[in-house]
């Protein structure tokens, strides 16, 4: 595969890419500062009221929550294939494998769509119709926290499933994407995961042994 | 490259293993411990996905100062913070009733 | 390859649409430049009012509300808006890649959308002002934020968060191109001091403005939503929203002071003919101040209900990030020592910094001790302190930036005598006004009240007296600096006789800089024993 030119500031490709990467990962360490600012609210009540805390998580979905960790873990190996199949000139298996990567992002939000109605329905949901009476304030505090991480993290699955969704359509193209671009994307897509992998115990396992 | 997708599937089998126990281990009577296993192997599972997936494992040490910096600072954020809220003590005045106490009750 | 011809960045091409979508890291920092010369002197026109409304002590120029309002927008729009843009967004992406013997930034199509940021954010937070503006000041605490403030909470705060992703995606640039871009030879301590100073400074960019958006993004959903994320009527806590804010918001002071000091450590050696003394202690402390400024910031929070124990640790830190700010002073200092001072404008800007700086760091000692602050937390003792260091620290280091580049951004030299004036003045105007706010703050004054006990009165008459002159001093730039770009002289490549790569080039530079990269032989800052300068590569 010829090489692309670097763009006129950089004296090599391999000097461009690697300036690629240090600013992805840059900008990974803002997404976690972005998202750990919403832990740090999460720590301070739940180190303040746990008893409250452990009560309301088990109103959660632990099999639809573990589900979808499955789901975008699955995600992730599918992501790495295709970056190996990129490096190796294999664009059609590159292609498949991002696109599976997107289709396994959709099922995520499908379920997510399903589980937010589900507490839509049973009055958990602060600012629309929460019952405080029933469920009591920390609670109302900690589906908050709920739909905000979970809201945010689904807000940055759907960017990634654009972008996966189109290297997957460029990379059965005629003109397929740059392995950088692949790799990079690819940063995100893993970060999400990341994301989501911390999320689960923190909303899914609490009180759950009582 | 058989080599690396075998690498990319048996993470794989690795992290659903990790995330069966930690479902499971929630059910389990650990009292203090819950959380801290439960973090523990999220934390685990995390390395994979940056050491693996994420190729920290070869990249240059440049890189992985950017990939810990992230969640180094975090842990500041969360640590001070934390200080603030495990050490806070009653301190209300003699005449002012105890914290959850009944509307008329004193000291 | 570039002729000798006269070409450069601003004659290349001059069409409107050439300036809107350029990616030359030299016209965005002009874009930036207009940009926050237009929100200072918005915040400046507040600042104004509330020093004509605190000339009596029974007001009468505004109501209280108004007045409310009106410090808010002075302080959302110099923080936000002006100070933290300010150096690195304009002498940063300009000289970034020349001091590094670069031809632009890592990613200049990102530089550009970081200004269409800013000017997106900027706009909306304008609009929430000219509707009526927030009276919450530029903190926002809870609850009065979120359930009792009636002004635009949610518009201004939408246009900070726009705002913040143009300091991050600043900061992010900087740091690549830093580790990446650097000229061959060019090794770490071997840059500029300005460049280690505008790395620590997007280490914070990076690593505290996301807090701070998330931050802003549960205010607006709590006044938004009616839920009580910090309500304690839900069993949560406004503290929460103030660690949050000032974990972001500590570090922010810093973003505002380190491109300033970079900027000192800049002109000191040039305008002393001597070297940096100190270089890797002035390096270091630079990303010194940047990593414990993370860990202090609960000083802002000693009388709030945070716990006495968090309080302790702190106090103690923020005694400790002081001390790599004095080493840098003691370190100007001995660069002065047995050097061959000028008193060019740039110079008299600096020794403006380093006193005021000093003033204001040490007043910063007092508010860390837990029994002083006690009493003169909220007061004026706070606004002066501040003061000191975000003006007569960050906006006279930027002046002397200003000045000191003048002839390389524009291609022409400013009338030396006008400047020098300017800066004495701005110095008399400066200590006059925020002087006497120091014995405010301590006799008992707070901060925030539009009226106030006749016994005060004198202090704030000097003061408003103060703020007049530093309106001349801040208004005398425009026309001088703006007369120089039609009528002054011509600038050489290297007027002051400096050692950097960006003298190197022509003033004004041609599009892409170099030709070639340069090849560094040396450190920043050689003179030899008489003051001769021993540039840092041959001509690139």
């Amino acid at each position: 595969m010829a090489e692309q030119a670097p763009t006129f500031q950089y004296a090599t490709r391999a000097q461009q890419d690697d300036a690629s990467a240090l600013g992805m990962w840059t900008f990974l360490a803002t997404e976690v500062l972005f998202f750990g600012a919403l832990l740090a609210g999460y720590s301070a009540y739940r180190i303040t009221h746990p008893a409250e805390f452990a009560e309301a998580a088990r109103h959660t979905r632990i099999v639809l929550g573990a589900a979808n960790t499955a789901i975008l873990l699955t995600s992730s190996a599918f992501m790495a294939m295709a970056v190996e199949m990129t490096g190796a000139g294999r664009r059609r298996a590159a292609a498949f494998c991002l696109a599976i990567t997107a289709a396994l992002g959709i099922g995520f939000m499908l379920i997510k769509g399903w589980e937010y109605s589900l507490e839509y329905g049973e009055q958990l949901v602060p600012g629309l119709d929460f019952d405080v009476d029933r469920y009591g304030g920390i609670a109302e505090l900690f589906f908050l926290f709920y739909f905000f991480a979970t809201g945010v993290h689904a807000l940055h699955l759907t960017i990634g499933i654009a972008m996966v969704g189109g290297l997957a359509i460029r990379s059965a193209s005629a003109d397929p994407p740059k392995a950088i671009s692949v790799r990079m994307i690819g940063l995100y897509w893993h970060f999400v995961d990341v994301v989501w992998i911390f999320l689960f115990p923190l909303i899914y396992l609490v009180g759950r042994n009582a | 490259m058989s080599a690396a997708l075998k690498r990319i599937w048996l993470c794989w089998a690795a992290l659903l293993l990790l995330l069966a126990t930690t479902t499971g281990a929630a059910f389990l009577p650990l009292g203090r411990f819950n959380p801290f296993v439960a973090l523990a192997i999220a934390g685990a599972k995390a390395l994979i996905v940056l050491i693996v997936f994420m190729e920290l494992r070869r990249s240059s040490g440049l890189v992985r100062a950017f990939a810990a910096a992230g969640f180094f600072w975090l842990a500041i954020l969360l640590t001070l913070t934390s200080a603030d809220y495990l050490t806070r003590r009653d301190t209300s005045a003699s005449w002012q009733p105890e914290p959850g106490a009944q509307p008329g009750e004193t000291r | 390859m570039h002729g000798a011809g006269t070409e450069n960045y601003l004659n290349a091409e001059t069409s409107l649409r050439s300036w809107l979508l350029t990616t030359d890291h030299k016209r965005i920092a002009l874009l930036y430049f207009a940009s926050i010369t237009f929100f200072f002197f918005v915040g400046g026109l507040a600042a104004g009012l509330i020093r004509l409304q605190l000339i009596t002590p029974y007001g009468g120029l505004v109501g209280a509300d108004t007045y409310n309002r009106l410090f808010t927008m002075h302080g959302i729009i110099m923080v936000w808006f002006f100070l933290i843009p300010s150096i690195p967004t304009t002498l940063g992406n300009f000289m970034v890649p020349m001091m590094i013997g670069a031809r632009d930034l890592a990613f200049p199509r990102l530089n550009l959308t970081s200004w269409y940021l800013y000017i997106a954010g900027g706009l909306i937070t304008l609009s929430a002002l000219l509707l009526g503006g927030v009276d919450t000041g530029w903190t926002f605490y809870e609850p009065l934020s979120t359930a009792y403030a009636n002004g635009y909470v949610v518009l201004a705060v939408l246009g900070i968060f726009i705002a913040g992703f143009s300091s991050v995606l600043t900061g992010l640039n900087f740091i690549v191109t830093i580790h990446k871009l650097r000229a061959p030879g060019l090794i770490w301590y071997r840059l500029p001091v300005f460049i280690w100073s505008t790395y620590a400074t997007s280490l914070i960019l990076v690593l505290a403005t996301p807090v701070l958006a998330m931050t802003l993004l549960m205010l607006a959903a709590e006044r938004l939503l009616h839920v009580g994320i910090f309500d304690p009527a839900l069993g949560g806590d406004p503290l929460l929203f103030q660690h949050m804010f000032w974990f972001y918001s500590h570090p922010a002071v810093y973003i505002m002071i380190l491109p300033s000091m970079g900027v000192i450590s800049e002109i000191v050696p040039c305008f002393s003919r001597k070297n940096l003394f100190g270089y890797k202690f002035v390096v270091w402390c630079s990303i010194a101040i940047a990593a414990i400024g993370f860990l202090v910031w609960g000083h802002h929070m000693f009388v709030s209900g945070q716990s006495l124990y968090a309080s302790l640790v702190f106090s103690f830190l923020s005694y400790a990030v002081a001390v790599p700010s004095a080493i840098k002073v003691f370190n100007w200092i001995a660069t002065m020592h047995k050097g061959w001072i000028r008193f060019d404008a740039p110079m008299l800007y600096a020794f403006g910094f380093i006193g005021l700086f000093t003033v204001g760091g040490l007043t910063g000692l007092f508010l860390a001790a837990l029994a002083v602050d006690v009493h003169v937390t909220d007061t004026y003792f706070v606004v002066a302190h501040f003061h000191y260091i975000m003006v007569g620290g960050a906006v006279m280091g930027y002046f002397g930036g200003l000045h000191y580049w003048w002839p390389k951004i524009t291609g022409r030299l400013y009338p030396e005598y006008w400047a020098r004036f300017t800066a004495i003045l701005t110095f008399f105007g400066f200590n006059l006004t925020f002087f006497p706010q120091f014995i405010l703050g301590t006799l008992g004054m707070p901060r925030r009240y539009q009226v106030y006990p006749p016994e005060f009165q004198i202090w704030h008459v000097l003061s408003s007296a103060g703020a007049s002159i530093l309106a001349v001093g801040y208004a005398l730039p425009i026309f001088y600096l703006g007369w120089s770009i039609v009528r002054g002289k011509r600038a050489p490549a290297d007027p002051w006789r400096a050692t950097g790569l960006e003298w190197l080039t022509r003033s004004p530079p041609p599009p892409h800089n170099f030709a070639a990269a340069p090849e560094v032989l040396r450190g920043p800052y050689c003179y030899d024993e008489e003051g001769n300068a021993l540039p840092q590569a041959a001509h690139g």
